[in-house]
Formats: structure tokens, C-alpha cells, sequence
């Protein structure tokens, strides 16, 4: 019998050559969040004094947008394809699927986020602490992916998915945001992680709260 | 109305009093079914008389409103992932990954089912298919006959004691209904039970099938 990390890691494995292979998913989430920042750069003026203020907020809502385009888009691709239905049919444990597409949802942002931090960083001309935003993200980044899995499931079987996924995702996500918002902008204006502990244990409560109704949430979601 | 129960015999997978409908029809109606060691069941019904719900039931996809479907050879473990990776299923979609080979797609599902010297097993199902030169191929780009096939190992590969078979001869040249044909007698005499839905007559077995009737929401023995 396979190992339940076993589960997780074949089917992530097989998450991430199908994206090699159709390159669908990152390309939603890049784009639609380049062409955010791009806006903002210019619905803004991106003056030093409030680069600080607006720069967190842009970066974080423009991934985040982009995330509800690439959890829309996994979810389908899984439907268009019957292949789901498939891995349903193999022993896999419900929470193990959970944290395999949790997981390769994870590696689509990070991806995508790769490209768009030196965007950010040309636009805005802004001073970022590598370390610190690395445990930043993935905090974020982790907490959207269990989220967008949990409503990426629900709402691909509905007839309006693209509608029904940003009203479901964006209110759950609101502390999340805060939390990444705030302590971005406390690194920006030279903070570390100690000055923002609060909001990082705000964004761990909410991850670790996430992976468990979130597992629980879509067994029930996908048991049929 | 008769049920095909063989009684004495245990059956390998048990379906007791399955009732399911759709909004106010009701599809199967208190319907029994066991499936035992060595038998090949051929169940015919009209479209709509609910042979895929019954499939997706016995292949526990489909949760049914009363009744339950069991393996008494788990005993008390009846665990649904445990019933499962018991039972193959071949369905009218593929579930194939379109943009994975052949390869790539039955390395992942039989990893997911456990299939030990798992390259072996893949080589050894797909000749008895005759695929073996289609295994680097993406799956979109095979024809409809092809996927049928392909899903067909997918279904045998972790060896299971059930195979339900939903219209498999759909699609299949008569080369490749002649090798489905010794891949069910071959399944038959290793002791396993097999299910086919088909409206047509096109698959003939060394030993005699038994044949059933589904019609409104029950199942009749024509043979």
C-alpha cells in the first residue's frame, strides 16, 4: 500500500507535468496579475512617500485576483478532462487529494509570484528584505491555496464558476490579506518579521484553520 | 420479480436493496445484486433503465438514497477505499489525463491504486490490448477506440476482483472486441466476477454469461 505522502506526491507530480505540459494555469495567474500591477502603476503616482503605503496592496490583490483565475482554470481543466473522476475511482484519502492540489496550487503561485516580485521591484522602485518576504509568502501563498481548493472545487460544478469563486474566495480571504498587507509594509519601510509577529500569527492561524475545515470541507465536496 | 443471487455461493462484491432516483424517478427500486467468483454477468436494459447508476453505485461513486454494497470477504472492514482498490471500472468517459501519454497516465493511476513492478504490469496490459505502440502518445491525440482501450488497462491494472464494464464494446473494431473478449475469459477464470452493460451483441465469452435484465429500477434473470 502506498504511503499517504506517497498519495500526495503523485499526484502534485502528475499536477506539475500537466502544467509543463499545457501551461495554463501559471500563464492565468501571471497575466491577469501583471496587467494589474501595470494598471496600478498607472492609476497611481508612485511617489517614495506613499510607494510604502500602496505597493503591499497592489502586489498581494493582484495575486490574489490572478489566484481565483488559476484555481477556476485547475479545477476545469480536472472536469474538462474526466481525469478526476479517475483519481476519485483510486484509494486515495479525500484529505490527501486536499493537500496535493493544495499543494501544486502552492507551486503555481510561487511560480508566478517569482516573475512578478522584480515587476514590482522595477515599477515601484521598492527595497525588499528577500528573507523576510520569502516567510511572507509563503504563509500567504499557502493560505490561498487551501481556500482556493476548498472553492475551486465547489464552484467548478456550478453553472456560473467564474462568478461563484471570487464571491466565495475574496470574503474568506480578507485576513489573510490584512496580514500580508500589513507586514509587507512594515518590511518596506525596514521592519523585520519581529515587528509584524502579530499579523504572521494571524496569516499561521488562518493557514493551519484553512488545511483542516478545508480537508474536512471538500471530502464532503467531492464525494460524488 | 427474480434477483441473480446464486445462493449458498459468496459473492465477491454484494448489493443489497439499492434504491436511487433522480428528482421524483426513481431508478433502481430496491434492486439486490451479487457478483460472484468465475461469472460473467451481461446486464441489458433500455437507455434510461439505470445500468450506469448501477455501475456508478457498485463502483461506489455514486452514493445510492437506500441500500448498501458491500464485500464480504473484508468482513467488518468495509472501508470504501479498501471496496475500491478492489474493483476496476470502465466507464463512457476515459478518465484519462488528455495531455499525459498513455504511459504517464497508467504510471500515475496505477501508483495511486498500488501497483507493485508497476512498468511491468503497464507492458504486460497494454499487448493484451494492443497498445504497446501507443504507449508515448498523449492521450488527446488518440481516437475514440484507442481511449476506449487505454481505459480498459487503466481498469485491469491493479488486477482487481471486479471489473464493471459499461458498454465497453462501444468504439472497438472487431480486433479489439476479440481481445477484450480473452481479456474478460482470462478475468473470469482467475476467479474474478465481471459486469457488462451492453445493448448489443457483440461480445461472445468461452463460458456462458449470465444474463440480465434491468427494467423498472429491478433486475431479471433472462438466462
Amino acid at each position: 500500500m502506498m504511503t499517504y505522502l506517497g498519495y500526495v506526491f503523485t499526484v502534485v507530480k502528475k499536477d506539475l507535468l500537466y502544467e509543463v505540459r499545457s501551461k495554463e494555469i501559471v500563464l492565468s495567474i501571471l497575466v491577469f496579475s501583471l496587467l494589474s500591477i501595470v494598471t496600478f502603476n498607472f492609476a497611481f503616482d508612485p511617489t517614495p512617500r506613499i510607494i510604502a503605503l500602496v505597493v503591499p496592496g497592489i502586489l498581494w490583490v493582484s495575486l490574489s485576483f490572478g489566484a481565483i483565475l488559476g484555481f477556476n482554470r485547475a479545477f476545469s481543466l480536472e472536469n474538462e478532462t474526466d481525469g478526476f473522476a479517475g483519481t476519485l475511482m483510486t484509494p486515495i484519502t479525500k484529505d490527501a487529494l486536499f493537500l496535493a492540489k493544495s499543494l501544486s496550487n502552492f507551486i503555481f503561485l510561487v511560480a508566478a509570484e517569482i516573475f512578478l516580485i522584480p515587476v514590482i521591484i522595477a515599477f515601484f522602485d521598492v527595497k525588499i528584505d528577500l528573507m523576510t518576504l520569502l516567510c511572507i509568502s509563503f504563509l500567504t501563498l499557502l493560505g490561498l491555496s487551501f481556500v482556493g481548493c476548498v472553492f475551486g472545487s465547489l464552484s467548478v460544478n456550478t453553472r456560473a464558476s467564474e462568478v461563484m469563486l471570487p464571491v466565495l474566495f475574496i470574503p474568506v480571504i480578507i485576513p489573510l490579506l490584512l496580514g500580508a498587507t500589513q507586514s509587507t509594509q512594515t518590511m518596506l519601510v525596514g521592519g523585520g518579521l519581529q515587528e509584524s509577529s502579530n499579523w504572521i500569527g494571524l496569516m499561521a492561524v488562518f493557514d493551519i484553520t484553512y488545511l483542516i475545515v478545508g480537508a474536512f470541507c471538500f471530502s464532503l465536496l467531492v464525494s460524488e | 420479480m427474480v434477483q441473480p443471487h446464486i445462493t449458498g455461493a459468496v459473492p465477491i462484491l454484494r448489493a443489497t436493496r439499492i434504491v436511487k432516483s433522480f428528482g421524483r424517478t426513481r431508478i433502481l427500486n430496491q434492486l439486490d445484486v451479487s457478483l460472484h467468483p468465475h461469472m460473467i454477468t451481461v446486464l441489458r436494459g433500455d437507455n434510461g433503465s439505470g445500468k450506469t447508476t448501477l455501475l456508478s453505485i457498485l463502483s461506489l461513486n455514486l452514493t445510492p438514497d437506500f441500500g448498501i454494497v458491500e464485500m464480504p470477504c473484508l468482513g467488518a472492514d468495509q472501508n470504501k477505499n479498501n471496496i475500491r482498490s478492489r474493483i476496476g471500472l470502465v466507464a463512457h468517459s476515459p478518465y484519462l489525463y488528455g495531455k499525459l501519454t498513455v504511459r504517464e497516465n497508467l504510471r500515475y493511476f496505477g501508483k495511486l491504486q498500488g501497483v507493485r513492478f508497476l512498468d511491468d504490469v503497464i507492458d504486460t496490459s497494454v499487448k493484451s490490448l494492443g497498445i504497446e505502440d501507443r504507449l508515448n502518445v498523449r492521450v488527446d491525440t488518440l481516437s475514440h477506440g484507442l481511449r476506449k482501450r487505454v481505459s480498459i488497462v487503466r481498469a485491469v491494472l491493479h488486477d482487481p476482483d471486479i471489473l464493471l464494464l459499461d458498454e465497453p464494446d462501444s468504439g472497438l473494431d472487431s480486433k479489439s472486441i476479440g481481445m477484450l473478449e480473452d481479456l474478460i475469459d482470462g478475468f473470469s477464470k482467475a476467479g474474478k466476477s465481471i459486469l457488462i452493460t451492453t445493448h448489443g451483441n457483440l461480445l461472445h465469452f468461452k463460458d456462458e454469461p449470465v444474463s440480465v435484465f434491468l427494467q423498472q429500477g429491478r433486475l431479471a434473470v433472462t438466462s
